[in-house]
């Protein structure tokens, strides 16, 4: 009994059935409202408004990108304390034969973050503080990442460094 | 006074107030029962008047501690009055000496261990999100308010009415403990219903199998509800074999208001109601007795406790059974997909590799089905051997129905209705041997405590670790004990801290619900939240983004309206329009107020086809079937050329048809297959759908690091819009700008 009463009031409740075009939002002719930020991925479709130099055209997979030798981006801040600066990357193993091992240099508004090195290929993440007196929200901050060796490709001849997903400043 | 006071007080004045109203209501009736039984069912049938006298006055928005707390001491002040704390029954049938040492002894050391338990700061994974979230905002509100934003708040919440009136003057331990009554109830009512029945040395063995069993209490010292609904199941059993034997028409009186309470507690408990009914039709039917009325009686008295709850749902929702049957009653708090998802996820829990694993798992794992009866019940096949007695037929029977809500939820608590039955029914078999039973008593209690079951349960089993006598006694404070063991309680603090009053807090992942005033919405918990976290999602799946356009075009004509039906079947996909635009020449028409706007399924929807924004679609919420439908009226003739859909790729089995309604004249087919073109990755989503989800009253986003897309918030938060305020326990809050 309690199902059929129940249906029969549910049959009751009014719920409009027909609705009147909302208000219209503003169509979206531009890119995001601060295309230069602190953080870039290379999946992103506005990605190349980060890249200074020294950056593939080319989104590979949709994910990650090449640098060549030296790669110079560009981050946008509006805070500068207590930030990280993070990169996520890979080199891939099978250029280590031609160039031996890797080291990055990592270099912040000129000044050196910090020398990594890499004796086998893989996938890494690197995070470091980056010292709040370097950084300014006033300009962009320019981050530099130089590979003491290239890799050649065999294919094309193209000088490359490393394959880089995303990197910039997080808290 | 110590916090410690008022956690007792609100659990034993709640408890004493349903003891009161229990006693006044079997007095009334003239209800004569033993005087063990007296008090066993008098807290049961009362808890039920209670809980239904709590929703009356939460209803009327006057559910606070001022009004609970001197209405309860009237209420024992009458009982008192009325000398129905006097017990009138004579004694049941005496214990043997050792039967009765062995219970004690047992009962007596795990007692102490749940009630510490349960008297402890309260953190577990339900109770402290949505058992006692809910009851906490109708603290906050002083009764309820109309919740469309969270699916918990639709399920029948009887036994929560009394940890709102435990919880006004205790808070969350008050609540615990007075789940923890209906844990120390049921193995005493078990132990008085097989004194009755003349099995004693069974009944003390299948009393202390459910008692001990590591799942009963656990849930039983937390602020769950499984063990009260089982407790409520064993009692309306016990009752209705009374009264098969006694024949007292008052009786069903009770027996219906419990089999009703069963529901309120507990929707899948309904079966105690299907059980009552049978039982005393059955019954009648046999002794060739009319069984109308005394059906009539039951189904009337359970009425009572049913239809507010049903009435609720009805009233607010337009679902009485929300929030299931969604597809017999549709509406646009639940989603039928979700319905449809969540019981499928119910019935198959991640990291169960087959259903032949249940078994171990409920017995003796107990980290992927939450929870372990203990290495007892891989015999619980020997209750079968029952089968020779007639009350063992009657506990399997009762047993096998109340375990039928198991197969719908796959989890080990889910079995705790039936393990009452299949105990009695394992101690009937084994009773035979008196000394076999009393060492499988032994060996079960040993199994049981905490220090034991650590040696051969998983690592994360969900089980009692230990007796936490300082926490309990609040010796080291709540806020301590909670901050080092509770994973959420420093996200509710975050919240309260960082996000001001009123705030609307989105999440995709459980939250403290009940240590925080901010109203958090998980994005799973209602149609409007799984529709924010669309939104959220769409700048950072790129099938979810309107790249594919369909167009219809067709030779101008005058028409009415038109509209594009998906005519596929199956799923898994679903339909979805994130633009439809209708043309005539190269110029798109604007959508006038005139127009009307249609979609089957998901009317509710339809206007974000239409709002412009990429960000937002039209969803069918629903697997494919032919038939589903966006229509425009345009509330006039319109000459029209072309009708242009943007879709999301998500939905690669859709197949689309455009009707027309002419002037004058029935819908008809009109162009052929769409053309179909590639669109451009929209920019500027993170913004947008931020601006979305904040049109729709949201404040703040929470997002652990575990969830869909929480590295792309904590790295383009500025893009999003958001400002980091804090973070706790891997738990990020942003306030949206």
């Amino acid at each position: 009994m309690v199902p059929v009463v129940c249906l029969w009031l549910a049959g009751c409740a009014s719920l409009p059935d027909t609705y009147a075009p909302p208000m219209q939002r503003r169509p979206v002719t531009g890119p995001e409202p601060n295309p230069v930020d602190h953080y870039v991925t290379m999946s992103e479709a506005d990605a190349d408004v980060h890249f200074v130099s020294g950056i593939s055209d080319t989104t590979e997979a949709a994910t990650w990108r090449w640098t060549g030798p030296r790669a110079e981006l560009i981050f946008r801040l509006t805070t500068t304390g207590h930030l990280r600066f993070a990169m996520d990357f890979a080199i891939p193993e099978m250029t280590f034969k031609q160039r031996g091992p890797v080291a990055i240099s990592i270099s912040i508004n000129g000044r050196l973050l910090d020398k990594l090195r890499y004796e086998k290929g893989g996938q890494f993440h690197f995070e470091k503080p980056a010292p709040f007196d370097w950084l300014r929200t006033d300009a962009y901050n320019f981050v530099t990442l130089e590979i003491d060796k290239p890799w050649v490709s065999p294919d094309d001849g193209a000088r490359l460094g490393i394959i880089l997903t995303s990197a910039g400043f997080v808290q | 006074m110590p916090p410690a006071f008022y956690i007792l007080f609100g659990a034993a004045l709640t408890v004493a107030v349903a003891m009161a109203l229990g006693k006044l209501l079997l007095r009334a009736l003239g209800l004569k029962f033993h005087r063990q039984e007296e008090h066993l069912f008098a807290l049961v049938t009362g808890s039920a008047c209670l809980s239904l006298l709590v929703f009356l006055l939460a209803t009327i928005g006057v559910a606070r501690k001022g009004v609970f707390q001197p209405l309860g001491l009237g209420i024992v002040a009458v009982a008192v009055w009325r000398g129905a704390h006097r017990s009138a029954g004579a004694p049941l049938a005496p214990l043997a000496k050792f039967w009765q040492r062995l219970f004690y002894a047992v009962f007596g050391i795990f007692t102490v261990l749940y009630f510490f338990n349960a008297m402890a700061p309260e953190m577990s994974p339900d109770g402290s999100t949505y058992h006692l979230g809910l009851v906490a905002r109708y603290l906050r509100n002083h009764g309820f308010e109309r919740i469309t934003t969270n699916m918990y708040a639709n399920l029948s919440q009887g036994i929560e009415m009394l940890y709102l009136f435990a919880f006004s003057i205790g808070r969350h331990s008050a609540a615990a403990l007075v789940h923890f009554a209906f844990l120390v109830t049921l193995p005493l009512a078990m132990l008085a219903y097989a004194r009755r029945f003349g099995f004693v040395e069974a009944g003390v063995a299948g009393a202390l199998f459910t008692f001990v069993s590591p799942v009963v209490g656990q849930d039983g010292a937390t602020a769950y509800i499984d063990t009260a609904v089982a407790c409520l199941l064993f009692v309306l059993f016990y009752l209705l074999q009374i009264w098969e034997r006694e024949r007292t028409p008052r009786l069903l009186i009770p027996i219906g208001l419990l089999a009703g309470f069963c529901y309120a507690a507990k929707y899948t408990a309904v079966v105690g109601l299907l059980y009552a009914l049978g039982f005393v039709g059955w019954k009648q039917l046999r002794a060739r007795q009319p069984a109308i009325r005394p059906l009539a009686v039951v189904a009337l008295c359970a009425l009572v406790m049913i239809v507010p709850w049903v009435a609720k749902n009805w009233i607010w929702l337009g679902n009485p059974f929300s929030p299931f049957f969604n597809s017999l009653f549709p509406n646009p708090y639940v989603h039928i997909s979700f319905e449809k998802e969540y019981v499928r996820h119910m019935q198959n829990y991640p990291g169960l590799g087959s259903h032949w694993e249940i078994p171990l798992e409920v017995t003796v794992r107990g980290t992927v089905l939450c929870g372990l009866l203990g290495p007892l019940f891989l015999l619980a096949p020997v209750g079968l051997l029952a089968l020779r007695h007639p009350a063992g037929r009657q506990l399997l029977l009762a047993g096998g129905l109340f375990l039928l809500p198991y197969f719908g939820n796959i989890g080990t608590r889910f079995l705790i209705p039936a393990v009452p039955f299949v105990s009695l029914a394992m101690a009937l078999a084994l009773a035979r041997w008196k000394p076999l039973a009393a060492a499988f008593v032994i060996a079960h209690a040993v199994a049981s405590w905490p220090d034991v079951v650590k040696t051969y349960c998983d690592r994360d089993a969900w089980r009692l670790a230990k007796v936490p006598v300082r926490q309990a006694l609040r010796i080291e404070s709540e806020e301590s004990w909670l901050t080092r063991k509770s994973p959420y309680y420093p996200i509710a603090r975050l919240l309260d801290d960082a996000a001001p009053p009123g705030s609307r807090i989105l999440t995709f992942s459980q939250a403290p619900d009940a240590y925080t005033s901010r109203e958090i919405l998980v994005a799973y918990q209602s149609a409007f939240n799984a529709t924010m976290g669309d939104i959220l999602w769409t700048p950072l799946i790129p099938e979810y983004q309107p790249t594919w356009q369909f167009s219809f075009k067709f030779p101008p004509r005058p028409l009415r309206k038109v509209r594009v039906v998906q005519t596929n079947d199956g799923g898994p996909d679903h339909w979805s329009v994130a633009e439809l635009r209708v043309f005539s020449g190269e110029r798109e028409m604007p959508r006038a107020s005139r127009w009307r706007l249609r979609a089957h399924p998901n009317p509710w929807d339809v206007q974000m086809a239409f709002d412009n924004s990429p960000v937002t679609r039209w969803r069918s919420w629903h697997t494919l079937f032919p038939g589903m439908y966006v229509e425009v009226d345009f509330g006039r003739v319109e000459t029209i050329d072309k009708v242009v859909l943007e879709c999301a790729r998500d939905q690669y089995r859709i197949q689309l048809k455009l009707e027309a309604q002419p002037p004058s004249g029935e819908w008809q087919a009109l162009a052929g297959e769409p053309e179909e073109a590639k669109l451009s990755q929209p920019l500027g989503l993170r913004w947008a759908a931020i601006d979305e989800i904040k049109r729709r009253g949201i404040t703040h986003l929470l997002v652990y690091a575990e969830d869909f897309g929480a590295d792309d918030f904590r790295k383009k938060a500025v893009v999003w819009g958001l400002t980091f305020l804090g973070e706790r326990n891997r738990a990020r809050l942003y306030r949206l700008d």
